[in-house]
């Protein structure tokens, strides 16, 4: 009998009390060898933004105090610039194209519901996961008869306009999209024609109490999950602070929490933090899919996003310090990472649109392995869907055999220069029909190829980047090199169709 | 309450509240539907209309009762007599301010394709619209539930709307079925 089974064993024969206590009160296993992984997903976090990847803004001093013992992976990519597909990826080691979470709300191929990281993480693995994003916590829920734990989001809520959405215990999934999309209207127009506008005005009413109260910490507001759920990052850390130490071992985390995604709220101790630097974004040419935003306006954005970033930087600090303290750290691997960027550039702010520039796919990637007292640097171009495979191995088990990932470099995995990774932003499209519409990119380092696919006056348009010598991706040279652009297709092609070949083949 | 009310006339105000609560839902889930045969299969699209048709059906009794509550409630003896026709265009007009106060948001997006509004300038005046029809319509209900020839062509649309409702609720049972099937699992 494994822990899980004991533990549905208890409360069928009525023991019950919350889950979280009990957990809290199990003794880490003194003996045991296999390590710890806490991964710390910061949603929407470019590398682009951060200074221990080069930025100028000092956004991220904690992180580059971090990376003096840690590994950083210097070209770490999304699978997509969008959190449900590439999240998925992570915790699959497939890119979109092959597990099909390709928009908010679509589940993963049913073949991933028991072939993901935490259903092959060994039997004697205690599993835990929290998120304040609705689109991971619909991910968790197809995964969770693999999961112990599943920290409720209300739990750390402030204010949380949602508890009726989970009455549908049986139909969960299907229970609460219907809920949602009849009440709130985030994604599209509420189907509620009366109660709806009455909701929202009372709903409006308690939240600004509730802001109001945190006014003078949080000038801007507090953060919101875009679905009104109010929260402050700094009580996830609390709970992480508090209860990681006392997590039966060994465990797997997945922590993913919104900052900073927009809405930008930074504490009032950061916000304002970079209003005199002087710094300007570099401006570039609007693209086809632009807003129409301008410069001024994306700077003002990025600003705001900057210090966000900075709060974040301080609560992983926090964090870090604390699990180090009190000895959480000695035998589990943290890692830090994102599950996709955020663009201010060519007249777009956010990550809606079709592009796949760099600041919307390059992500930090920050691993510190148990003992380890020096910084490492890793140049090899890596990619989200490697992280289930490398951990997995750490873990003793093998890479599963459909992953398209691979180990990472350092921690177990080989340096492959040469080697080819894509990203592919694919919301328009049928779930289970070969994918006529999106946005791809293949990248072999120094070489980074965007292709257009489907979109009515913008197909079939290749751009080239040589990274090295453009980082900032303001020079096309697919003209000039149409060789590579073919080879580059060429393997974008064949990949995808050998995932759909597999995934599609009913 | 002042005022006996008929079933009858309780009928006539939940034909016009379910009416707008069902053609508003039906509007948006077949807006919506080109999206989700992207990624919902045909099973999952009819139990999402299911919840959809028990969800509107809750809400139209809600309405209906409120609505009826008030119209009996209100000291105006002209209405009483035309309670059905003044309970419709009450709900009628809370249909469209709602409509009002649900696009109040996107204000400021079309008033970016706007460049000759300023975003903050059409955010106040949508906020100006929407609080003049709150007051306006209600009372332009209340004052028009008497004059005959409005409430000639009330009472006929209304009676109209049997067969559309009787549709509606006959596939709310049945999306009631669904649902309880689906959470008895």
């Amino acid at each position: 009998m494994n822990r899980r089974d004991f533990l549905k064993l208890s409360a069928a024969a009525g023991l019950y009390f919350p889950f979280s206590k009990f957990a809290q009160r199990l003794p880490q296993a003194a003996n045991s060898n296999q390590p710890n992984f806490l991964i710390l997903v910061f949603d929407t976090f470019t590398a682009r933004h951060v200074s221990l990847y080069g930025y100028q803004r000092k956004t991220t001093p904690n992180l580059e105090r971090i990376a003096k013992r840690a590994n950083v992976y210097r070209r770490h990519y999304a699978a997509s610039s969008h959190t449900k597909p590439s999240t998925s990826s992570l915790l699959t080691g497939v890119y979109p194209w092959s597990h099909r979470a390709l928009t908010y709300y679509t589940p993963l191929m049913d073949f991933f519901t028991n072939n993901n990281l935490f259903s092959l993480m060994p039997p004697q693995y205690y599993k835990f996961a929290f998120t304040h994003n609705t689109f991971v916590t619909n991910i968790l829920r197809q995964f969770e008869d693999h999961i112990d734990y599943i920290k409720p989001m209300a739990e750390l809520a402030l204010f949380n306009p949602n508890e009726f959405q989970n009455i549908f215990q049986n139909d969960k999934r299907l229970g609460f999209y219907s809920s949602k999309r009849w009440r709130d209207d985030y994604i599209s127009r509420s189907s509620s024609l009366y109660i709806n506008p009455l909701a929202k005005a009372f709903i409006g009413l308690q939240a600004s109490a509730v802001q109001k109260k945190y006014k003078d910490d949080y000038p801007l507001g507090l953060s919101d999950n875009l679905e009104g759920y109010l929260y402050k990052l700094e009580d996830a850390t609390n709970w992480m602070m508090a209860d990681l130490p006392n997590q039966p071992a060994p465990f797997l985390g997945y922590i993913h929490v919104l900052p900073p995604h927009e809405t930008y709220q930074p504490r009032a101790d950061f916000l304002g933090r970079f209003n005199e630097d002087g710094f300007h974004l570099t401006e570039k040419p609007p693209h086809f899919f632009t807003e129409g935003r301008e410069q001024k306006a994306l700077e003002q954005q990025a600003q705001l996003y900057d210090e966000y970033i900075a709060l974040v930087d301080s609560e992983i600090g926090r964090l870090y310090d604390s699990l180090e303290k009190n000895g959480a750290l000695e035998n589990t691997y943290l890692i830090i990472t994102s599950d996709h960027g955020q663009s201010f550039e060519r007249g777009i702010h956010g990550h809606g649109q079709p592009v796949l520039y760099e600041t919307n796919i390059h992500i930090p990637l920050i691993i510190h392995a148990p003992h380890q007292t020096e910084g490492r640097e890793i140049f090899t171009p890596t990619s989200i869907v490697d992280i289930a495979p490398t951990l997995l191995l750490l873990a003793g088990q093998p890479a599963p055999t459909w992953s398209e990932g691979s180990p990472l470099p350092q921690l177990g995995g080989e340096e492959k220069e040469a080697r080819l990774i894509y990203t592919m932003e694919n919301t328009r499209n049928y779930k289970l029909k070969p994918l006529i519409n999106g946005t791809f990119t293949a990248l072999q380092y120094p070489y980074k190829l965007i292709t257009y696919k489907g979109y009515q006056g913008f197909d079939g348009i290749d751009e080239l980047y040589h990274l090295e010598q453009d980082p900032e991706e303001l020079e096309n040279i697919a003209p000039k090199r149409a060789d590579l652009v073919q080879m580059l297709k060429n393997e974008l092609d064949k990949a995808r169709a050998a995932a759909e070949k597999v995934y599609l083949k009913k | 309450m002042n005022q006996r009310i008929y079933f009858k006339e309780f009928t006539e105000i939940f034909l016009c509240a379910a009416f707008f609560s069902y053609t508003w839902m039906m509007f948006i889930f077949l807006w919506d539907l080109p999206a989700f045969l992207f990624y919902l299969n045909l099973q999952e699209i009819l139990g999402y209309l299911s919840y959809q048709l028990m969800f509107t059906l809750g809400e139209s009794l809600l309405v209906s009762v409120l609505v009826t509550a008030l119209v009996a409630l209100l000291p105006i003896k002209r209405i009483k007599a035309h309670l059905s026709i003044a309970g419709g265009l009450l709900a009628f007009s809370f249909a469209v301010i709602n409509i009002i106060f649900k696009y109040l948001g996107k204000i400021g997006d079309w008033a970016y394709a706007l460049p000759f509004v300023s975003a903050d300038g059409a955010v106040q005046i949508a906020i100006g619209f929407f609080m003049f029809a709150s007051i306006a319509l209600p009372i332009l209900s209340i004052a028009l539930a008497n004059h005959p020839a409005v409430t000639r062509r009330v009472k006929n649309f209304i009676n109209s709307l049997y067969p559309l409702v009787g549709l509606y609720l006959f596939a709310s049972v049945a999306g009631i079925a669904v649902v309880v099937i689906r959470n008895a699992q």
